[in-house]
């Protein structure tokens, strides 16, 4: 569900841009990416199965 | 640099970041390699690097914009790092089918490193941050409104994979079902 909430934030972002909200459309993509490395690190679960 | 010929490169990185994600729906539709957690995850992260041009070719050059994608692609290359860190060890068979011999993470991984090499390059020339000479030749021309309108509408097509795959769950970490549909691919 959470990938898809980020695609559609992506989208919205992009509407956004499109209706000429630069301030909106800058804000909701740093929230956005910042959404992203939060869920990379949230699903970083698996531990990496290297020798080091 | 001029401010057009840094817009026409912006314009062109678009059409790269629509290549990208076509060839993704094509594995997904074509053979049947529906995408597991992290790939719609670096899918996101290369919607998100398509922000940074769209800014620039809506409203006009500025650093806060290549900021943007710069952003994205880092995120990007560190998802993509960490899939071929899962499959690295040997006789691993990795995941999903190769493309030329190097499995999609591996050429994600690639891709997000030579965008940031690439507007890292570009934020070189500060010329283009200067006035807004020929900027009205490339904003607004059809060779730009096509290619937004690529992107937007393979964006729009990832909102209904990832809907359809996931439903309102978490998504599988082998995905080979749309969920939604209840039926394979």
């Amino acid at each position: 569900m959470e990938f898809t909430i980020l695609f559609l934030a992506i989208l919205i972002a992009m509407a956004l841009i499109i209706r000429g909200m630069r301030k909106a459309a800058f804000g909701l993509s740093i929230a956005i990416a910042f959404a992203a490395a939060a869920t990379l690190l949230h699903h970083s679960t698996d531990a990496l199965n290297l020798s080091f | 640099m001029p401010p057009s010929r840094a817009l026409a490169l912006n314009a062109i990185s678009l059409y790269a970041v629509a290549l990208i994600l076509l060839a993704a729906f094509a594995m997904q539709l074509i053979w049947n390699e529906l995408p597991c957690p992290l790939c719609q995850l670096q899918r996101i992260c290369f919607a998100l690097l398509a922000i940074g041009p769209m800014l620039n070719l809506h409203f006009g050059l500025r650093p806060s914009h290549y900021a943007v994608s710069l952003l994205a692609a880092v995120i990007g290359a560190a998802v993509a790092g960490r899939q071929v860190l899962l499959h690295i060890l040997p006789h691993d068979p990795g995941f999903g089918t190769p493309m030329l011999g190097i499995h999609l993470y591996t050429w994600a991984f690639i891709s997000f490193t030579v965008a940031f090499v690439a507007i890292s390059a570009l934020l070189c020339f500060d010329q283009q941050f200067d006035g807004d000479e020929g900027q009205d030749v490339v904003i607004g021309s059809a060779y730009v409104n096509l290619v937004i309108w690529i992107v937007v509408a393979l964006t729009a097509l990832n909102v209904a994979s990832a809907f359809l795959e996931c439903g309102f769950r978490a998504c599988p970490d082998n995905p080979t079902i749309y969920d939604l549909l209840q039926r394979r691919p």
